[in-house]
């Protein structure tokens, strides 16, 4: 009997029917459909890899093969990698994926087929661990041949079981989370409990940096993990790699041991008992998901001092955030990262005064640089995409300048996000410096490099608001991208802020940083033109 | 056949269908109306096992829709009012696996997709993505998807919207030929004229209750009017219509049109 049937119907579910299923999904993920495509284009691709997110994760790979290069055990240069993975894994099911567990979307295409809860829970599962193994083999791949090279085929071999543990650990762990969730919340609750959930996820995910001065001894003193790691479940599978290498210690093999035997009790929890009640509850979150209640008051807000189409992105992106539970969680993923960001910086050591601690002495202030310049980047990333991209013909057949429109998308992310974001970060910089011009002027600079990047952006890749669809992987891979760019900015910025060592400096610096930040979207509306306008909707 | 008692769905404090006692026995084609909101898809979601209801029984096939979903759902077929389909799929490709969810598999399975898809004049259509085909055109594929497992009980939510006029007149005729066979059939529109002119009973249901069951003609009877469409409107409590027009106009700014 094939393995496979064996393994699925022993989970009690239907062959036939996962392997149908699971194939449709995966045709639907990979192959593109857009609301809108150029005029004069020759059509759309039949099949499509999202190429970008693919780099993205294996650039993240070639960085992390260099740690068990460079480290000298391989028990920690396992355990840090993993915990890497293990974390990209997280939040790639967090910013990308939680929809595949909890969104009725599909179910409402199947829900009236003859598939039983379970072979639709597994078909799911299946569908998430298909695309967090891709993930971990782009991240893990390279440091594979870093530790053949540098420890042999066993230890090798012992990575690549604990990057499989890892990974599948960490998506059953994500998995379990939301099914329960699912089905312990009722549905008229569930969308303020996810919301809840994605926030305490978050700050759980990145818990471990905090852990201490942890990761930064981790490369130079130690060659062990340090105790606070002990407890990570990426720490446990790292242990089949001294059992590989011969070095083993009974408290050791037994940890790898527990492992992977949690995988199989997590398995058989989520497999068996959470899969019962799941299409019920999708069923439940359907219909309560049906009568929208009207919202009294007007959304005609602040319309003496916006243009029409900046109040269209507005009232879209406000109503998109109450009403599309992806959208909302996506955004929610974002703001725990940013407020421990701060918290982060606030912990290490304080904030420098970059008035004080001219160009390279400010590096504790690079967290915070990189939240500002790559947070409103990824946001952006969330507002362009929606399961509800083919109400885009809205923008298509009225009268609106779609160029504006575009443009207007960046604006609605300084105004609403990162304006407010902004002033709380000032409000810290006056605790932090002690010097209210210091603290504001720093806020603004930091401001204006950061609305100058979203119109770059903007400029780069003009698009609609919600007006692609969602593809599995896209957000994820765009925020890695956004994170791996903003690095760079992070570097830069250092030298750009010399300008802070002369008061005329700083003020012919400010005058031309306002005056970019007011003719970008100007610019960038104009340049962009003609690529809009050319657009045509398709969907 | 198709049986409901005392049947009830509620959405927090909206009743969205209420004591809903219906039959439907094969060889009916039952029409089943209502304004928008009336409650339809809900009683329709809740036969085909996709809602629960909050009290109440129902059946379908003689099988408990709430106990043995399993059961009716391998015996019905569903056009939904608001069709979704995996739009990256061909026509092919989706009916290809709703036929393998059905169990129906190989050459037997793709002999049937080229033979409804054939019916409806979409051969040449067979292999293009579906978010490339008209409204009309994944009504058909739709129309063909409840069909192909051949089943006993078939729910019909407008599933003539969008499309042709030939089709249409294919889709009524095999309804017919259906009914004849000795399947149930619960058909759901706007269109009272294809109502009348196709169904064998009529049920009108109005904020969730039943206010109507009978033919077109002794409906209009009991109401006091002389057709379907007035007998609907006098159940329903709609406004005057002209009283309507004359509010909309009124909402537009004038009778010139604008720049």
């Amino acid at each position: 009997m094939n393995p496979l049937r064996w393994a699925v119907e022993a989970l009690g579910a239907d062959y036939a029917q996962w392997r149908t299923l699971s194939r449709v999904l995966l045709k639907s993920d990979f192959r593109s459909s857009s609301a809108m495509q150029m005029s004069g284009s020759s059509g759309r691709s039949r099949a499509s890899v999202p190429w970008p997110t693919l780099l993205v994760y294996l650039a993240y790979g070639t960085f992390l093969a260099l740690v068990p290069a460079a480290v000298p055990g391989g028990y920690l240069s396992a355990s840090i990698v993993l915990l890497v993975v293990s974390m990209m894994v997280a939040m790639a099911i967090l910013i990308d994926f939680q929809s595949v567990v909890v969104s009725p979307n599909d179910y409402e295409i199947l829900a009236h087929q003859p598939v039983s809860s379970r072979t639709y829970f597994l078909v799911k599962v299946t569908s998430i661990l298909l695309y967090t193994g891709i993930i971990g083999a782009l991240m893990g791949g390279f440091a594979t041949i870093a530790f053949l090279w540098k420890f042999g085929p066993l230890v090798a071999l012992g990575w690549l079981a604990a990057l499989a543990g890892t990974v599948v650990w960490t998506t059953l762990a994500m998995v379990f989370l939301y099914s329960l969730i699912l089905r312990m919340v009722s549905p008229r609750r569930l969308r303020r409990a996810l919301g809840y959930l994605q926030l305490a996820m978050m700050l759980v995910i990145f818990v471990p940096i905090m852990l201490d001065d942890t990761m930064q001894g981790l490369l130079t003193n130690m060659t062990e993990p340090p105790s606070a790691m002990l407890a990570l479940p990426s720490t446990w599978f790292a242990n089949t790699l001294p059992l590989a290498a011969g070095t083993w210690s009974v408290t050791g093999t037994l940890v790898a041991l527990l492992a992977f035997a949690s995988i199989a009790v997590m398995f058989h929890y989520v497999a068996r008992r959470l899969s019962l009640s799941y299409a019920e509850r999708l069923g439940a979150l359907l219909a309560a998901s049906r009568p929208a209640r009207a919202r009294a008051g007007s959304d005609g807000f602040g319309s003496r001092w916006f243009s029409s189409e900046l109040r269209v992105v507005s009232t879209l992106v406000r109503g998109q955030f109450r009403n599309d539970m992806n959208f909302r969680l996506g955004v929610l993923s974002i703001l725990p990262i940013t407020l421990l960001y701060v918290f982060m910086s606030l912990d290490d050591g304080g904030l420098p005064d970059p008035f004080v601690h001219l160009g390279g002495e400010a590096r504790g202030l690079g967290l915070i640089h990189f939240v500002v310049l790559a947070m409103p980047a990824i946001l952006m990333e969330h507002i362009f995409r929606s399961e509800s991209y083919r109400a885009a013909w809205i923008f298509f057949s009225t009268p609106v300048d779609r160029a504006r429109l575009v443009g207007n998308v960046g604006n609605s992310v300084t105004i609403f996000f990162l304006l407010p974001y902004l002033a709380m970060l000032a409000g810290v910089f006056v605790w932090a410096f002690g010097d209210l011009w210091h603290a504001v002027t720093h806020a603004a600079v930091l401001g204006m490099v950061s609305h100058l990047a979203i119109q770059m952006l903007l400029l780069a890749v003009p698009r609609l608001p919600f007006a692609q669809p969602v593809r599995k992987g896209a957000r994820i891979g765009a925020f890695m991208g956004t994170v791996l760019l903003a690095f760079l900015a992070i570097a830069l910025l250092p030298v750009m802020l010399l300008v802070y060592a002369s008061t005329s400096w700083t003020a012919a610096a400010l005058a031309a940083l306002a005056g970019a930040a007011v003719l970008a979207p100007r610019i960038v509306t104009r340049r962009i033109r003609g690529r809009v306008d050319r657009l045509e909707f398709t969907g | 056949m198709i049986e409901t008692q005392t049947l009830t769905r509620r959405f927090g404090e909206l009743v969205a269908v209420e004591d809903l006692d219906l039959r439907v026995e094969p060889g009916e084609i039952l029409g089943f109306l209502g304004p928008n909101g009336a409650g339809k898809s809900t009683t329709v979601k809740i036969l085909t096992c996709m809602i629960k209801p909050s009290s109440g029984s129902a059946w379908v096939a003689g099988f408990d829709v709430e106990h043995e979903p399993m059961e009716v759902k391998r015996r019905l077929g569903y056009v939904p009012e608001a069709g979704a389909l995996y739009e990256a799929l061909s026509a092919r490709e989706y009916l290809t696996m709703v036929a393998n969810l059905r169990g129906i598999e190989g050459g037997y399975a793709d002999r049937k997709i080229s033979e409804l898809l054939d019916l409806f004049g979409m051969l040449e259509a067979l292999d293009k993505p579906l978010s490339e085909h008209s409204k009309g055109m994944k009504q058909k594929v739709l129309i063909s998807a409840a069909l192909i497992g051949n089943p006993e009980v078939l729910f019909l939510d407008e599933p003539l919207n969008g499309i042709d006029a030939n089709a249409a007149l294919v889709v009524k005729e095999l309804l017919r030929e259906l009914a004849s066979q000795g399947r149930t059939i619960l058909f759901c529109s706007h269109i009272l004229e294809v109502v009348e002119r196709i169904c064998t009973r009529i049920v009108i249901i109005d904020r969730g209750r039943k206010v109507a069951d009978g033919t077109a003609a002794g409906i209009a009877a009991e109401t006091g009017t002389d057709s379907l469409e007035r007998a609907f409107a006098h159940l329903t409590g709609v406004r005057d219509a002209a009283e309507v027009t004359r509010g909309l106009l009124s909402a537009l700014g004038g009778s010139e049109p604008g720049p």
